[in-house]
């Protein structure tokens, strides 16, 4: 069974097109990578697989549910980490962390266990807005792994995070992924994305220009690492 | 519905609307009213010096010495003889604004311990607000000058305690439109020109621009805070997020309506000295339970076009402006309405228009229901169904699919485009 299919997406903002015909198969389980440079499209290709806006043209699917005819069962089965998303101030993280809860009509269980992936301790019960950036983004992925997601979709998890935790958010990805939970993330740090991805496509002004493995696509482009990989790749296209 | 207690949390600690439309109102009244008394004292209608025609009946020492005590306590006493001809035109001519009669007796009562009554008229020139509080605070100094007599009379002895503070009793008349109405029926005056005049504009401007607002203010807040993408995600339908907008936006406004309420009693409590005037309405249960129908209908339809402004806008200033903007022409032209007194001496395009707006059938209700004409009632309910369910629609389309996230209209300043 694939978490994500996608059978030549384009997506236009009025006359701009954003993504021309990308096409993506995503298999169940695992962690996979979409990186590319600054406004390819990573976020708008996300923002489709959340149901939040419609392709122009083309399909995708997760789990074989329409991502707009079924867009509330694909709800019931996502979550949707979005790039810089903020916090409501006012509430506390476990108030937070209640409401997503109930939204998903689960019990306390999934709210300790919220409580837990965050690891903030004490700080849970402090109003969101005197959080840091780095305290905000991991209520926000408490939130979204609590609900226990088939498929997690996170757009750049770790951006902007100091190395503490940075590392404490690829953690607790890397341990939900090994229980089952399929993730697809975006980021600019190719050390993560070697770190974390089993798989990955390289995205650029809307059209996948290189996919798989990231151990074979170094081998098969004569490059060290991901980051030469993403030069030469880039050097490469039109 | 966990999303409404979070709604209200995030309204309720947004600084705009703790301090717009909770704590404004409760502010807001009482100072007006402070500022408004010295102002008063100033127009010398009540103030030192205000013209009082005295009909002496008596003549007696005590009756000079009450004439004394009126000049004292400010007034400015002007005996007159009142021959067959009517107190009432000699109020109306004369500059005064009050006027009292010393009955026969009088002084021979006060010997015999015994309370004499005064009659006191006092002129209301126009119904308004002002007057009340006018004529409120110069009953308050008849009073004042009753009591030095009382000290007066303590001088000399033999006179129980009690009986200083009052040894008058004052009968009190108002004079309106060369008429003598009785205290019970100013009271009345008063009931109907409070709901007509004050009533109506406030309960319209208040649910109106409050509640539009606090709507807009929900979405925006989303949006700057950049919450609602994720909102947007989570397994529950798109009305239910605007139920619980809504929803959560009525319950702020409906404080904001407790606490004006609050505050314009306790500005009317200054004038409820003047006996009989009280601000509760007399509305029969079914014109109450009319009005609540109508107030609702006005409260959900600026809740939904609060809405189309938070749709529309990229955050809370910008909702809060765009809300402004829907509503401002919305509640002018109605209250444009109002003022020039019926919708006959209007334009004939201006009229259409202003028959249009469904505030304006908002204010028609109201006044068809404090008139108990229910046939208008009906009307103008329905017309008002009608926009709620159009403007409701159209805040429901503007919640489906992507409209939420890519709409933007910009006022002033260009942002970039999330
Ligand atoms: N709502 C919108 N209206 C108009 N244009 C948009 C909109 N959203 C995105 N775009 C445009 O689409 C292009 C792709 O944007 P997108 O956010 O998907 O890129 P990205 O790969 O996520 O970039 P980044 O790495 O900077 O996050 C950009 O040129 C952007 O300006
Ligand atoms: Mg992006």
């Amino acid at each position: 069974m694939y978490a994500v299919v996608a059978e030549g997406l384009w997506r236009f903002f009025s006359d701009n097109p954003v993504l021309r015909g990308v096409s993506l198969a995503v298999e169940e389980g695992g962690v996979y990578g979409l990186i590319g440079p600054n406004g390819a499209g990573k976020t708008t290709m996300f923002r489709i697989l959340a149901t939040l806006l419609r392709p122009s043209r083309g399909t995708a699917k997760v789990f074989g549910k329409d991502v707009v005819r079924e867009a509330s069962d694909v709800r019931r089965m996502i979550a949707y980490l979005p790039e810089e998303a903020g916090v409501y101030k006012n509430l506390t993280g476990r108030g937070f962390l209640k409401m997503v809860s109930r939204v998903y009509g689960l019990g306390s269980s999934a709210l300790e266990q919220g409580v837990t992936i965050s690891g903030l301790g004490e700080d849970v019960d402090r109003r969101m807005g005197e959080y840091s950036k780095g305290m905000r983004r991991r209520i926000l992925l408490a939130g979204c792994l609590m609900v226990k997601p088939r498929l997690a979709i996170l757009d750049e998890p770790t951006a902007g995070l100091d190395v503490e935790h940075s590392v404490y958010v690829r953690k607790i990805i890397s341990q939900y992924a090994e229980q089952g939970t399929t993730f697809i993330v975006s980021s600019h740090n190719m050390l993560e994305v070697d770190y974390l991805c089993d798989r990955i496509a390289l995205i650029h002004r809307g059209s996948i220009i290189a996919e798989g493995k990231p151990r074979e696509l170094t081998a098969s482009h004569n490059v060290q690492n991901l980051e030469e990989l993403f030069v030469k790749k880039m050097g490469e296209a039109p | 519905m966990p999303l409404v207690s979070k709604e209200l949390r995030e309204l309720l600690s947004e600084k705009t609307i703790l301090i717009g439309v909770v704590l404004m109102p409760l502010v807001i009244f009482p100072l007006i009213g402070f500022s408004m008394a010295p102002v008063n004292m100033r127009e010398g209608d009540a103030g030192p010096g205000a013209a009082v025609l005295v009909v002496d009946q008596d003549g007696g020492k005590y009756a000079a010495l009450f004439v004394e005590a009126l000049r004292k306590t400010g007034f400015n006493p002007q005996p007159i003889q009142l021959q067959n001809d009517n107190l009432l035109q000699l109020i109306e001519n004369s500059g005064a604004s009050a006027a009292v009669i010393i009955p026969q007796g009088f002084s021979t009562q006060l010997e015999q311990k015994n309370k004499p009554t005064v009659k006191l008229f006092l002129k209301l020139a126009s119904s308004s607000i002002v007057e009340f509080e006018r004529i409120g605070s110069m009953r308050d100094r008849f009073y004042a000058a009753v009591s030095l007599m009382g000290e007066a009379l303590a001088s000399e002895e033999g006179v129980a305690v009690s009986f200083y503070k009052a040894p008058i009793d004052l009968s009190g008349e108002v004079v309106y439109r060369d008429q003598i109405i009785s205290e019970t029926d100013a009271g009345q005056l008063f009931q109907q020109f409070f709901a007509s005049t004050l009533l109506i504009p406030i309960a319209l401007t208040l649910v109106v621009t409050t509640s539009g607002t606090i709507a807009a203010t929900s979405i925006g807040l989303e949006k700057e805070a950049k919450t609602l993408e994720m909102l947007l995600t989570y397994p529950i339908g798109r009305s239910t997020i605007l139920a619980s907008k809504l929803l959560g936006s009525t319950v702020v406004a409906l404080l904001g309506t407790a606490s004006l309420m609050t505050g314009i009693v306790f500005y009317f409590s200054r004038l409820t000295a003047f006996a009989g005037m009280s601000i509760t309405l007399s509305l029969s249960p079914l014109n109450l339970v009319l009005l609540m129908v109508v107030l609702f209908f006005a409260l959900v339809t600026t809740l939904g076009l609060g809405v189309l402004a938070g749709v529309l806008a990229g955050d809370v200033r910008g909702s809060q402006q765009l809300a402004g903007l829907i509503q401002l022409p919305l509640i002018l032209l109605p209250l444009l309405l109002f003022l020039s007194g019926g919708i006959q001496s209007l334009q004939q395009p201006l009229a259409t228009i202003i028959l249009i707006i469904p505030f304006t059938h908002l204010m028609l209700a109201i006044q068809a229901i404090l008139e108990s004409s229910y046939l208008n009632i009906l009307l103008h309910v329905g017309v008002m169904v009608a926009w709620t369910v159009v403007i409701i629609g159209l805040a429901a389309f503007m919640f489906r699919g992507e409209r939420l996230l890519t709409m933007r209209v910009k006022l002033g300043r260009r942002k970039p485009v999330v």
